[in-house]
């Protein structure tokens, strides 16, 4: 510990000071960062350039094509063989690559946002009540529908197999009374066989009328349905699922998932979009989760909930304000990410349709041109990704420092 | 602890089935016919036909609602998922579509390239990232730190294909110092006991094969370590960071004791573990990387044969590979799990 | 305080500008107006040429899509980068009127599934390579029997076949005049109707032929004796390497499999061609057939019957001799589906087409033994293509021995291939290299190169430069600036197959306004072939006036390519009713795409 000089003793006079909100205060942390203020000036050139390209820079991709102008290197000056300024260079239909990269960063952006939109919504909404009901008791309501609800999944599989409709229904019903009639023999094993008979019969009955066996084996799975409904189902359990359905998209790496997806959906910016939205659900599933778990044994949660406030006022109103912190760095990376993989789908070809310019794609186009030297046409789109990802990324990293007082120094 | 890891294995199973169950599906969904894929041009409907029926693509996807209807129990089971299951629990990943090849022998030749790469590719992350981390701690909002976090997140940014391609125009088409693409030069003989080359030429002290197989690894080696080199290097400076703000490591220096040793023998030690779960995590985001890296230098692993097995509809091929590298995944999280709870006594076990 | 207000600004506008960024309706990728699609009875006969078309309004004339043109998802010889000629058509048509939008519709297999289905509802682009020489290879399949159902001796009562209902194109003229041509033995008479069939599809704008590849292979200068073929496989036999008994030859793709019989790609034929031999071949740097396992065979006067002396003293791989008998197993194992190994998971799909289909539907009514060396093929027609389909890679002769011994598997990379060719079959590691070793007691002399090894590398340029760096001493399709070097490289030659092939743009007649001839003739003057030529198939590729190739007999050379004309397409398009150009078209509910 060193001594403390008078220097650094400041002196705070309380009465002119302004009001500072925390996220002024934020804010102001975030601009003293050198390095977050190199990523929001690279993220504003970048969004910038694509926004105001797209509304103000007109550029028909359909009729852009000179194949007297194939592969020129990057041309400040105009001059007898290349009559055009390319700063880029041009590509092998004789397109200005600089015009390209521009225009392709419209591209790139809105698959950023649109996937990361996507991620963010499921993904929030599931963490959010997955956290939430993890710890907080269900209401009489919420049971009834959580009940209810896994009855009519599960009923959904009989009502297939028989190819009756009125199994799912019943199913649901079971769910509904078993919610409903919480206090009948709870915790023995009277309940679960009369829950397990009542699925029985309720799904093999119908299913009788099909076939002998289609009713058994209906009735095999309605038992186990009135087993699971016997339970003391709550919250943990909702949570349960979502986290394991979650850890199973985690499970497979991010590129072959979405490469997947892309061949189910087919090629093209909006698919690609929906791919690598779908892929990262589960990472902000397990940030909100994780953040709201952090927060849910607070006293201001715990003093809305005795107080008795409704829990979706108490979800919207006083727990998400205050899980946004990690969740803005997270999106902020996540538009890093999702351009990044925008671009690894467009550079194995399935990204935008061509011929709308889409860096990812305008690599994979022209590496074949490396051995033969035209490395213009390679270096600039790269770039672009390096640098927009590049700047998301230090943006990210100094809102996480501004936004976390903790990790302050 | 044995409870607790018990406990985690259950809990992984239901993981494992839904992982078999989306590969699966994910294959069914795709639009295209397996079939017509392998017949080509001028295939005829029934030749369609006998090679669905061959391969059991005319079977129901999970359960023969028709059988159960006609009292046939048996064939109501008889799905293409169960057959399925019923052959992954005898390891037999059934054969390629094209070639007829056991996925499991191709798995086999395929997986120990990629292993290979993935694992120099992390030597090589760990190697440069946790020093660039430590000096970066210790010498905070120094020059230095500024610099190598700024370049930490520049290889965190990277995008590793335009990275490779990068390096083949230096090295290989400019330069002409290494080898575009490939594994091994043809020619070049080579002993395989582990499947991993280099370290195959290294036991049989074959050292020019060690050269040729070096040339080959080390610039898709470095393509796919940037992210994960520049993710060890910010996670050992926070650790170090948070660890140089404790308690211990204050009465440490107050002692007197060396920078020196209070770094290395004081917070490293515990600065560890964040890092080491960090490297564990990683290795499964080597393994998707895999997939651009191979398809860049051609190199003869797993991630480029799905990708192309995705393409071209072989299902064999896709789900033996896929859930392979799922399995890998699984099992490293699994395993950064249990070291966890090992090395960190706060955790909880029961 | 001043720079507070600044960046309070900046982050304005930057949130302001990703809300316009997230909103803002994308330029270019409009959602097609799609509306439900007609429930129509499908018609028996559909006449796309004769169909009345601009003038219908919309909604009779069915669904309405954007215009589109589909491209292929992978290279082949005649289209040597399909995205970027795609690109290049789609900015030609733009500047006619055309406002075509490019999709890709999958990989190769699914690509050709929904063309054969009539599903590629547009522009489409393909081709064809040849695969014996005979014009009928070229004309037949595309324009004859898969166009028009023979019924009776008079073409007027012919029926358009399933596929021209689905959008392929049909005329039921040019199929009579192609099956004419198909049963007559005078060749003389057939190019006449050859011709006259080119100058008829010309004449109605058929397809658009685009160009014609000379496929190029690179060499490093230590290596001579190549022979490219426009036909079968190339010959591997005479190569030299200086300084060296390896030849490594670098390739794309690998073999599918190893049994010729069963396959039907370039890549598997490129190696059993080495393996194995047919009864003929194709001479080497021509398209003519010549003797090969076979020392002649002789036609009959109305070339029904062929009796063939066969070689001999020849022996398999494996040891067993090559006689009647095994010509004999070999053609019944292809021919009746009954025979014990005409294996179930195995289709024998050139043998049909070639032959007209299997068991009582073939065209070879049988083959039968005269005597240990003679084997005579009896006919149930004449067929003038006769030696041409003989010499074809897939129909080579396999050891019985190795195919009894390795059952379905035979072929697999388990097994290879046995036959008499001047290469045997060592190993293969699927995806990355199959080798080969030199057949010391081939009938035709050893090959000088001991070991033949086709390598898999399947990116163009880093074939090239695995060319370079000498990991591989030939390779086959490099992009059009690497030959450049390549032919500047002292260290390297580049050869050139013969183009036998033509890509093409076809319309599907499915949609109404391809029915039309003047909006197909604006289409032919808008695209800039030359162009398109000059800048992705450098000067291995030439312009194609005709289906067939300059090299093929039947070409016509009379016929005169319609000129590169972006005004005279708008004018065209605009006599057929389009002033303002095309963008959507309609989609005929008279045809229907199979199911």
């Amino acid at each position: 510990m060193t001594e403390i000089t008078p220097k650094e003793i400041t002196v705070t006079d309380f009465a002119v000071r302004e009001h500072r909100s925390l996220w002024m205060d934020a804010w102001r942390r975030l601009l003293a960062s050198n390095t977050a203020r190199l990523g929001m000036f690279i993220v504003g050139l970048f969004v910038f350039s694509a926004v105001f390209a797209h509304y103000f820079w007109e550029y028909n991709p359909k009729i852009d094509l000179d194949y007297s102008l194939k592969l020129k290197p990057p041309t400040l000056v105009a001059n007898e063989e290349v009559p055009s300024v390319h700063i880029f260079g041009t590509d092998k239909l004789g397109r200005d690559i600089f015009r390209r990269v521009v225009h392709g960063g419209w591209n790139s952006l809105r698959v950023g946002i649109v996937a990361v939109g996507i991620s963010l919504f499921f993904g929030g909404l599931i963490g959010l009540f997955a956290g939430f009901y993890e710890n907080i008791n269900m209401t009489f309501v919420e049971r009834l529908t959580l009940f209810g609800l896994t009855g009519f999944m599960m009923g959904i599989l009989s009502a297939w197999i028989a190819a009756q409709p009125i199994q799912a229904i019943f199913m649901t019903t079971l769910g509904v009374a078993a919610a409903y009639y919480k206090d009948f023999y709870p915790d023995s094993l009277k309940r679960t066989a009369i829950f397990a008979l009542a699925g029985f019969l309720l799904s093999a009955l119908p299913g009788f009328f099909i076939s002998f066996t289609v009713g058994w084996v209906v009735g095999v799975w309605g038992a186990l349905t009135g087993v699971l409904l016997s339970r003391p189902l709550e919250g943990k359990f909702f949570s349960n699922v979502m986290m394991r359905l979650m850890d199973i998209v985690l499970s497979f790496p991010g590129y072959l998932l979405a490469i997947a997806i892309v061949a189910f959906l087919g090629p093209g910016l909006s698919k690609g979009m929906i791919a690598i939205g779908v892929v990262g659900i589960p990472v902000y599933a397990r940030l909100t989760r994780s953040a709201v778990l952090s927060v849910i044994q607070k006293e201001y949660i715990l003093a809305a909930q005795s107080v008795g406030e409704a829990h979706s006022r108490i979800i919207f109103r006083h727990l998400t304000p205050n899980i946004l912190s990690p969740i803005i760095v997270q999106t902020t990376m996540g538009l890093a990410n999702a351009i990044l993989s925008a671009a690894a789908l467009g550079f194995l070809g399935l990204g935008a349709i061509p011929p709308e310019p889409e860096w990812g794609a305008m690599l994979g186009d022209s590496y074949r041109y490396l051995t033969s030297g035209a490395w213009w046409a390679v270096l600039f789109p790269g770039l672009a990704i390096m640098l927009s990802v590049l700047g998301f990324n230090l943006l990210g990293d100094g809102l996480r420092d501004a936004l976390d007082p903790k990790l302050r120094t | 602890m044995s409870r607790y890891i018990i406990r985690r294995i259950f809990s992984v199973l239901p993981t494992l089935i839904g992982v078999t169950f989306v590969i699966f599906m994910f294959q069914r969904l795709i639009p295209g016919d397996p079939a017509v894929a392998m017949l080509g041009e001028h295939a005829t409907e029934e030749n369609v036909e006998r090679i669905r029926e061959q391969f059991g693509l005319n079977r129901p996807l999970f359960l023969d609602r028709e059988a159960l209807v006609e009292n046939d129990i048996a064939g109501f089971f008889d799905s293409q998922y169960i057959r399925y299951m019923k052959r992954l629990f005898v390891l037999d990943m059934g054969e390629s579509i094209h070639r007829r090849i056991p996925v499991a022998e191709t798995l086999g030749l395929r997986f120990p390239a990629t292993i290979e790469l993935s694992l120099l590719a992390m030597f090589i992350a760990i190697l440069i990232g946790i020093p660039v981390g430590i000096v970066s701690a210790a010498k905070r909002n120094s020059l230095i730190d500024s610099v190598s976090m700024v370049g930490s997140l520049v290889g965190v940014s990277m995008p590793i294909f335009w990275l490779g391609l990068m390096e083949i125009m230096l090295f290989a088409v400019i330069w002409q110092w290494l080898p575009a693409g490939g594994r091994i030069s043809t020619g070049v003989e080579l002993q395989e006991i582990t499947h991993l080359y280099l370290l195959d030429s290294l036991i049989t002290g074959n050292f020019e094969a060690f050269k040729d197989v070096l040339s080959h690894i080390i610039m898709p080696a470095i393509a796919l370590a940037t992210i994960p080199m520049g993710i060890i290097a910010r996670m050992t400076r926070s650790s170090m960071l948070d660890v140089l703000q404790e308690d211990y490591v204050r009465t440490a220096k107050a002692k007197g004791l060396g920078r020196n040793l209070v770094l290395f023998r004081h917070a490293l030690k515990n600065a560890a573990l964040p890092v080491i779960t960090i490297i564990g995590l990683q290795m499964g985001t080597l393994l998707a990387g895999a997939v651009l890296t191979e398809t860049i230098f051609a190199w003869p692993g797993i991630g480029r044969w799905v990708y192309d097995g995705i393409l071209g509809r072989d299902y064999p091929i896709v789900q033996g590979g896929t859930l392979v590298i799922a399995l890998v995944f699984v099992a490293v999280n699994f395993f950064v799990d249990i070291m966890y709870a090992l090395l960190d006594p706060r955790i909880r076990y029961d | 305080m001043k720079n507070k207000t600044l960046y309070m600004l900046l982050a304005a506008m930057m949130v302001l500008s990703m809300v316009l960024a997230a909103c803002g309706a994308p330029a270019t990728e409009a959602p097609a107006a799609e509306e439900p699609a007609a429930e129509a009875p499908v018609v028996e006969e559909a006449a796309p040429t004769e169909a009345p078309a601009a003038e219908a309004p919309a909604e009779e004339m069915g669904e309405a899509i954007p215009l589109t043109l589909y491209y292929m998802p992978v290279t082949r010889f005649y289209y040597p980068s399909p995205k970027e000629i795609a690109e290049g058509m789609a900015a030609d048509l733009a500047k006619a009127g055309f406002n075509v939008q490019l999709e890709l519709a999958g990989d190769w297999p699914t690509y050709l599934g929904l063309r054969r289905e009539g599903k590629l509802d547009g522009l489409y682009m393909l081709g064809w390579g040849g695969d014996n020489g005979d014009p009928d290879n070229f004309l037949n399949y595309f324009f004859g029997f898969s166009s028009a159902d023979k019924v009776g001796d008079d073409p007027a009562a012919w029926v358009k076949s399933p596929e021209a209902r689905e959008g392929w194109y049909a005329n039921t003229d040019v199929a009579y005049k192609l099956y004419l041509a198909s049963i007559n033995p005078d060749q003389a008479e057939r190019q006449a109707l050859y011709e006259e069939v080119e100058q008829m599809l010309h004449d109605d704008i058929a397809r658009l032929w685009i160009a014609h590849n000379n496929t190029p292979l690179v060499f490093s200068s230590a290596v001579d004796g190549y022979v490219a073929q426009p036909v079968g496989a190339d010959y591997f036999e005479g190569v030299t390497v200086d300084g060296s008994d390896t030849f490594v030859f670098g390739r794309g793709g690998d073999s599918v499999q190893l049994d010729p019989a069963v396959v039907t790609d370039g890549e598997s034929f490129r190696v059993t061609g080495q393996v194995l031999e047919p009864l003929y071949q194709y001479e080497p740097g021509s398209t003519k057939p010549v003797p090969a396992l076979a020392e002649e065979c002789v036609a009959n006067d109305d070339s029904t019957e062929w009796t063939c002396t066969l070689r001999q003293g020849v022996k398999f791989h494996d040891g067993t001799d090559f006689n009647a008998d095994a010509v004999i197993f070999n053609y019944d194992r292809w021919h009746y589906t009954d025979n014990p190994y005409h294996f179930d998971s195995q289709v024998f799909e050139y043998y049909e087409y070639m032959w007209g289909g299997f068991d009582d539907a073939s065209i070879i009514q049988s083959v039968e033994k005269i005597d240990d060396y003679t084997v005579k093929f009896v006919l149930t027609d004449s067929l003038a293509p006769f030696l041409a389909n003989l010499a074809m890679d897939m129909f080579a002769i396999s050891s019985p021995a190795a195919i009894e011994a390795a059952g379905a598997d035979y072929g697999l990379p388990g097994n290879g291939a046995v036959g008499t060719g001047p290469y045997k079959f060592v190993e293969w590691v699927e995806g990355d290299s199959i080798t080969l070793e030199a057949n010391d007691d081939y009938w035709n002399g050893a090959p000088p190169t001991k070991n033949l090894i086709f390598k898999v590398i399947a990116d163009d340029s880093a074939r090239f430069l695995a060319l370079k760096a000498g990991d591989i001493q030939g390779l086959e399709q490099a992009v059009v600036e690497d030959l450049q070097a390549a032919e500047a490289d002292d260290a390297l030659y580049v050869l050139t197959r013969p183009a036998l092939n033509t890509g093409y743009l076809a319309f599907s007649y499915r949609v109404v306004e391809f029915q039309d001839p003047l909006v197909r003739e604006a289409f032919a003057h808008a695209i800039n072939k030359q162009g398109l030529v000059e800048n992705f198939y450098g000067a291995y590729g030439e312009a194609a006036t005709n289906f067939l190739p300059p090299l093929i007999w039947g070409h016509n050379d009379a016929i005169e390519d319609w000129s590169y004309d972006p005004e005279l397409s708008r004018q065209l398009l605009a006599e057929a009713g389009y002033p303002d150009g095309l963008s959507e078209v309609h989609l005929d509910p008279n045809i229907t795409p199979a199911e």
